[in-house]
């Protein structure tokens, strides 16, 4: 009789802490992020990251075929963020050719001469920036931001962004941005995402003076 | 004359056309038309020494290029175009012009990278056409040019060119002297740097030397021994007066330029320019000319 009564207990307890982590892993919070520049302005092409203190709670997400385009002479977007061992394609939807290179140390690489979508995608398989030009077009510039966790966002126009599919636990969140002065070191912040939802986190962010090469400054009138 | 117009004008149609044809084959052909329109003051219109010959006028001048952009490879470029032009004087309407031409440039890139080393050729010709028909001719020029990008805000280029023009006209005033006055010939090296100071506004500063043929007026007699000597060609330069010569000598000018443009929509430009010319002629023919201008550029 008492051992059939432990029995059950035992098994009862099992049970439990199996539904348990079944609940733990089954649950996805969000983590909203606003982001600001130094005078308190929204900012838009900013990567929130969100690292797991706990390597288990990384899952592997569902896969997307990142894309940089060119159009208008410029690459859109102008900041993405990828997975590390993503392959990014580089579409050329203007009607003249374009020569992007990067020398970046997480990635160095170059697509010679193309146009339209001939160019085969490009793999980055080290976790950094990317800076990209234009060999022909100088005042070109986008950035990758190439990621080693899979819970991140870009904040869009109106600062905003979300992280979704976030398992319960403590996290590491830290913001990027092309123009910061400060290190993406210096953002870092402790989380914990609960079973309050939505989570939120707001930066503000000091920023470098943006400049951009000139269109029409181009020596001997070449200029476009 | 007028068959010299006409074929010229169908020389540059079937070379424009020709270059149509092409760009249209190759799909890879980027097509490109500028405008830009300056108005101008000239303080020394005669290049004249002496203050009784000088005399200024203000004009409105008027450029078009319109042509095609070929990336031929990856570091090599090709662009050809068609350059009409236009000045229309307030006062000394004989220098009302136009001009109409070509250039071709050829540029090669040494690498990969903003910062990377270029150099060019370039071939241009053009028709020049004066209300005053002694100035009438062509106008010839070849040119190396190279150049680097030392920083985001910098941008420095040098060009050495070879410049021909010819006259029509060359009838004697003096016996024994050439009255090719218009004819001349020149070396030019030219330094430039655009400094941005964002991706709207930027400083040219610019440097030329010019040397060899300058043709200066004199519209009162000038004193005994003056062109003793120095003088390659003389012709009449009825734009100022009946008695109005222009000769021709050996000299070299230097310029100093400096301007601002700065875009107010994606295709406007506006600017504001200063030239200062000093020339140092054989002789101790040595004038002074300051040139400010303002301009509007659309690039369609």
């Amino acid at each position: 009789m008492v051992f059939n009564r432990d029995n059950r207990m035992t098994k009862r307890a099992i049970l439990f802490v199996i539904l348990f982590g079944l609940i733990s892993l089954a649950y996805a919070a969000e983590l909203q992020i606003v982001v600001k520049d130094g005078d308190g302005r929204v900012l838009e092409d900013a990567i929130v990251t969100a690292t797991p203190t706990d390597a288990k709670n990384i899952k592997k997400l569902k896969t997307s075929k990142p894309i940089v385009d060119q159009v208008g002479k410029e690459f859109l977007p102008h900041v993405i963020a990828v997975n590390v061992n993503s392959l990014v394609s580089f579409p050329n939807n203007d009607n003249i050719r374009h020569h992007v290179y990067s020398f970046s140390l997480a990635k160095k690489f170059e697509l010679p001469l193309y146009s339209g979508t001939a160019a085969p995608p490009v793999l980055f398989d080290k976790p950094g920036i990317v800076t990209l030009g234009c060999n022909i077009h100088d005042w070109m510039l986008g950035y990758i931001y190439v990621s080693e966790t899979p819970y991140f966002a870009r904040s869009e126009q109106d600062g905003k962004g979300t992280i979704h599919d976030l398992p319960m636990g403590e996290y590491t969140v830290k913001v990027w941005h092309p123009l910061m002065v400060n290190a993406e070191e210096s953002t870092a912040r402790k989380i914990v995402i609960g079973d309050t939802q939505p989570a939120n986190q707001e930066w503000q962010l000091p920023l470098k003076r943006p400049f951009k090469i000139p269109r029409n400054s181009v020596g001997i009138g070449f200029g476009y | 004359m007028m068959y010299s117009k006409t074929r010229c004008s169908k020389i540059i149609s079937f070379i424009f056309i020709v270059l149509s044809i092409i760009a249209q084959e190759n799909a890879h052909a980027e097509s490109f038309m500028n405008f830009e329109t300056k108005l101008k003051h000239d303080d020394n219109l005669t290049n004249a020494k002496f203050s009784s010959d000088i005399v200024g006028d203000s004009l409105v001048s008027a450029v078009v290029n319109a042509g095609y952009y070929w990336q031929l490879s990856d570091y090599n470029s090709l662009r050809a175009q068609a350059d009409l032009a236009a000045e229309v004087y307030n006062t000394y309407h004989g220098l009302n012009n136009v001009s109409l031409g070509g250039t071709v440039f050829l540029k090669h890139k040494w690498g990969l990278g903003l910062y990377e080393p270029w150099t060019a050729v370039s071939l241009s010709a053009a028709r020049l056409q004066y209300n005053q028909e002694v100035r009438d001719g062509w106008q010839y020029q070849a040119q190396i040019s190279a150049g680097k990008r030392i920083s985001e805000h910098w941008d420095l280029w040098a060009d050495l060119a070879l410049q021909k023009r010819t006259a029509d006209k060359t009838t004697e005033v003096d016996p024994g002297v050439s009255g090719a006055a218009f004819d001349t010939f020149n070396t030019a090296l030219k330094l430039d740097a655009i400094y941005a100071f964002d991706d709207k506004t930027f400083l040219t500063l610019g440097y030329q030397l010019r040397h060899g043929d300058v043709v200066s007026t004199t519209i009162q007699e000038a004193p005994s021994g003056t062109w003793d000597g120095i003088v390659k060609a003389v012709a009449l330069d009825p734009t100022f007066g009946a008695d109005a010569e222009a000769y021709t000598i050996n000299g070299a000018t230097q310029t100093f330029g400096v301007s601002i443009n700065t875009a107010i929509t994606t295709n406007v430009q506006l600017g504001l320019e200063y030239q200062r010319y000093i020339t140092h002629g054989s002789g101790g023919i040595n004038y002074y000319k300051s040139m400010p201008a303002v301009s509007f550029s659309y690039g369609f």
